[in-house]
């Protein structure tokens, strides 16, 4: 799985690289590079079965005090 | 970075799709149930006030984008934060909605296909749409906009015969402040989020009718939204309360002498080619505000990884759709509000106080 | 308009956005059409149910469920037998499953089924009168939740095992659930039963005032063979089985829910005689009002019926007896409508929705009584005003007898 997901991305650096060379986009190049290794990274997080946190579970532990204060009624 | 150009037509039909793109699957405010058709006109009324407000950063700085905007008046350095929490604003949002797409077709249809093979071609169209620049998007839109308001309209020959308006009956029976605070709930979500548009209004070609085309789009939306929750009330009845995907049911009721039955797929298509849109320009808004971020010269290959962190967001958005109804009624007003009325509120406030913009900073 | 490079101007840009749309919606196409495959289904390789029972065990707990199976081999030939010598094998295959829970139980019958269940085609639902004296919502609940099944499925109620029904003969049907299909659907022309669907359940479930109607279906021995009868009305209150109307009452049922289509009234003449009379026209005006705590139902029907058949001899086609006929089978109706008010209110079951009417035209009068509208319900001073018109009298004026008055 681990060697599938990095081929994948292997994959989709090499589609999208060498245009940029090319170009001489050299800053295009870097933060293009930096973004897919951060998905690349979280991505094999996952897929090793680490347990990231749910984005709105998040949200609702931060703003289950708020809506007390500010929701009327029941 | 980008240089095709959109219609001010084209981008109130964008804002249309926009706004119908998730609400239409999950509507907020079901307690209000046999009222909601009315509380969204309400909720119209004070997202257009919310968006118009908005829209005063724009015509006060126009031709530029959002995050162009926060760094005219914060500075390079403070505005590139606020840009950044609008970066993951956006992201949630597509993420958000991408997961809820994925959620109706598992439970109404494709029950037995893994999420992945649901979200990788979804990414996959997104991602290519995405690279084709906005006007590719803006004329894919105008189709699929047609359409959906299309089989909307079909829609409403096809329950007559099953459309109870009884149903509809009592009107306003909750409280005032009951009421009020869905409509504000509404005026958040779908209509707040158009705040999104921040970063598009600049390919507009003419800026002077930026303003009158979102209105409309809302409009339009909020009628489009308002009907086929008209709609399901009259056909769904009460029942329609316990129901995960209530405006999904009322198209499985539709039984026209035994030969016109099963049409899921319509609300289907609709929520399917809604949703797109509004993830395509969330995915858009990603790119190109990312692209500013970093003072690329093109936003075009940001588009692949971006896409990636949707899928990977959609996955893990929420653990449940219970979770997500209960966030919808808890956080997500309070979430797009700070984002569509407290921060450009005081991007305003302190463009005001800096007498912003100055001669020269605006073409 | 400047940056990347451009080649020729506006046609080649139009050129380049209309390729891009064309790949676009083939893609959305490709997509709608692989996500469709995935657990993509053929028919040859579904058990396609048509019926499905609902009982409980004789022992211990949880559900017994039957299903009728079609064969679909043996529903296409034109007589239910497969051509050449195929035999008469039944066009259905009875299957019998259990489990704790009715989604369990749909389940199991995977054990004992070579094909995998298919219910989107599902007719009815017939659950037996002890479920139903249970609680209905506990086995309705996995019909509202599945994504396949519908909630235009008949819901039936039986006195016996349900398997008795699905197991029946079909009548000229090849299938007994068809047969109950049309039974409900032809409910029109008698209207003595009372048709409900799963959605229709849900819906009154819903109403917090108002108690559910379930038609009773059973099975009746016919020169040997076990046929199928729609018979009467259970009553269902807080989702549970706590009485029976007859024909009569679920008449007086259809008449104040303004559901009559159809249907037939006899009335007594003198001398043991009797008329029969078609109804063609059936209107009925509700209206409810809460004047402090004393609830007054004002019911109005209005009809438009034939002479049907006659056992006197007398002419009935006089104008003055054709009004003393609209009077004579007002006052039956208006007798229909009174018998069903006596039984929904021995049972303090709010089967008109009379509550209903209240929330939804007077909220304000509902607050304040629907804390104890059994109490209100029970109470209720109901007015009946039945108008007849006898329009018609079939193709003949008078009874083939001799005129006797005046030439004799």
């Amino acid at each position: 799985m681990i060697f599938l997901l990095l081929f994948v991305f292997l994959l989709l650096f090499l589609w999208e690289a060498p245009g940029l060379v090319a170009k001489e986009y050299w800053r295009e190049l870097a933060v293009f590079t930096i973004l897919l290794l951060a998905g690349l990274v979280i991505s094999l997080l996952l897929v090793s079965g680490m347990e990231l946190p749910y984005i709105e579970s998040l949200w609702l532990q931060l703003f289950a005090r708020l809506e007390k204060v500010f929701a009327p009624g029941p | 970075m980008e240089q095709g150009k959109i219609s001010a037509g084209e981008l109130a039909l964008l804002v249309m799709s926009f706004t119908i793109g998730s609400w239409v699957v999950l509507p907020t405010g079901i307690q209000a149930w046999q009222n909601l058709w009315l509380i969204i006109f309400l909720g119209l009324g004070e997202g257009l006030l919310l968006i118009y407000f908005d829209l005063a950063l724009f015509r006060r700085f126009p031709g530029k984008t959002l995050f162009e905007i926060h760094e005219l008046v914060y500075g390079p350095f403070v505005g590139k934060l606020f840009s950044l929490c609008f970066l993951w604003f956006f992201l949630q949002m597509g993420g958000g909605t991408l997961g809820i797409f994925v959620t109706l077709l598992k439970t109404t249809v494709f029950t037995a296909t893994p999420d992945l093979a649901l979200l990788i071609p979804w990414v996959l169209i997104l991602v290519y749409g995405c690279r084709q620049g906005i006007e590719v998007i803006a004329r894919s839109n105008q189709l699929l906009i047609m359409g959906t308001v299309g089989l909307v309209l079909i829609s409403i020959l096809l329950v007559l015969n099953i459309f109870n308006p009884e149903n509809l009956l009592p009107f306003f029976n909750l409280s005032f402040a009951e009421m009020l605070w869905i409509s504000i709930g509404i005026a958040a979500f779908p209509f707040g989020q158009n705040i999104l548009f921040l970063m598009i209004l600049p390919r507009v070609n003419r800026w002077q009718k930026v303003t009158g085309a979102v209105c409309k789009g809302m409009i339009g939306a909020g009628l489009v939204l308002s009907t086929i929750q008209f709609l399901a009330v009259g056909v769904v009845g009460k029942a329609g309360q316990i129901l995960v995907f209530p405006t999904f049911e009322f198209y499985r009721l539709i039984n026209i002498g035994r030969v016109l039955t099963r049409l899921e797929l319509i609300p289907l298509l609709n929520f399917l080619t809604m949703g797109f849109v509004k993830v395509i320009l969330c995915l858009y808004a990603l790119a190109v505000g990312t692209a500013h971020l970093f003072n690329l010269r093109t936003y075009r290959p940001l588009v692949i990884p971006l896409g990636l962190f949707l899928l990977l967001v959609a996955g893990r958005i929420y653990p449940d759709i219970s979770e997500h109804i209960r966030y919808i009624q808890k956080v997500q007003t309070f979430l797009v509000l700070f984002f569509a009325l407290l921060l450009p509120l005081v991007t305003l406030g302190v463009a005001f106080l800096r007498r912003l913009p100055r001669k020269g900073m605006t073409p | 308009m400047k940056g990347e490079p451009r080649r020729n101007g506006h046609a080649n840009r139009h050129l380049k956005i209309g390729q891009g749309l064309l790949f676009f919606f083939l893609l959305l196409l490709f997509l709608v059409l692989a996500g469709g495959c995935w657990d993509r289904r053929e028919l040859e390789n579904l058990a396609v149910v048509l019926g499905i029972g609902v009982h409980l065990p004789a022992q211990g707990e949880g559900y017994e469920v039957s299903f009728q199976i079609v064969r679909a081999a043996q529903i296409q030939g034109p007589t239910g037998e497969t051509g050449g010598g195929g035999g008469t094998i039944k066009p259905v295959w009875i299957l019998r499953t259990s489990g704790p829970t009715v989604f369990e139980a749909v389940r199991n019958a995977t054990l004992q089924s070579s094909r995998r269940l298919f219910l989107a085609h599902n007719q009815a639902v017939i659950i037996s009168t002890e479920v139903a004296q249970k609680g209905i919502m506990p086995a309705l609940d996995f019909f509202l939740r599945d994504h396949e099944s519908r909630s235009i499925q008949w819901l039936l109620l039986t006195p016996a095992d349900p398997v008795e029904v699905l197991d029946a003969a079909a009548g000229l049907e090849r299938v007994s659930a068809l047969a109950i299909n049309d039974l409900i659907e032809d409910y029109r022309s008698t209207s003595k039963i009372r048709p409900v669907n799963i959605g229709n359940y849900m819906e009154t479930a819903m109403q917090k005032t108002s108690a559910n109607t379930l038609p009773i279906i059973r099975v009746k021995e016919t020169a040997g063979k076990r046929e199928l009868l729609m018979d009467g009305t259970g009553v269902v209150k807080d989702d549970r089985l706590v009485g029976a109307l007859n024909a009569k009452e679920t008449r007086g049922l259809l008449w104040v829910l303004g559901e009559v289509k159809g249907g037939v009234n006899t009335v007594d003449l003198p001398d043991g005689a009797k008329a029969t009379l078609e109804i063609f026209t059936a209107a009925t005006k509700v209206k409810v009002e809460a004047i402090e705590e004393k609830v007054r139902v004002g019911i109005e029907v209005k009809v438009q019926s034939s002479l049907g058949a006659q056992t006197t001899t007398d002419d009935l086609s006089t104008p003055g007896q054709i009004k003393k006929l609209a009077a004579l089978q007002g006052q039956v109706i208006e007798d229909e409508i009174r018998a069903a008010l006596r039984k929904a209110k021995e049972y303090k079951a709010d089967i008109f929705g009379f509550g209903e009417y209240l929330f939804k035209h007077d909220f304000p009068a509902w607050q304040r009584l629907v804390k104890e509208w059994e109490r209100h319900f029970a109470g209720a001073e109901v007015e009946i005003k039945v108008e007849v018109q006898v329009e018609n009298l079939g193709l003949v004026t008078r009874p083939a007898f001799p005129k006797e008055t005046g030439e004799k």
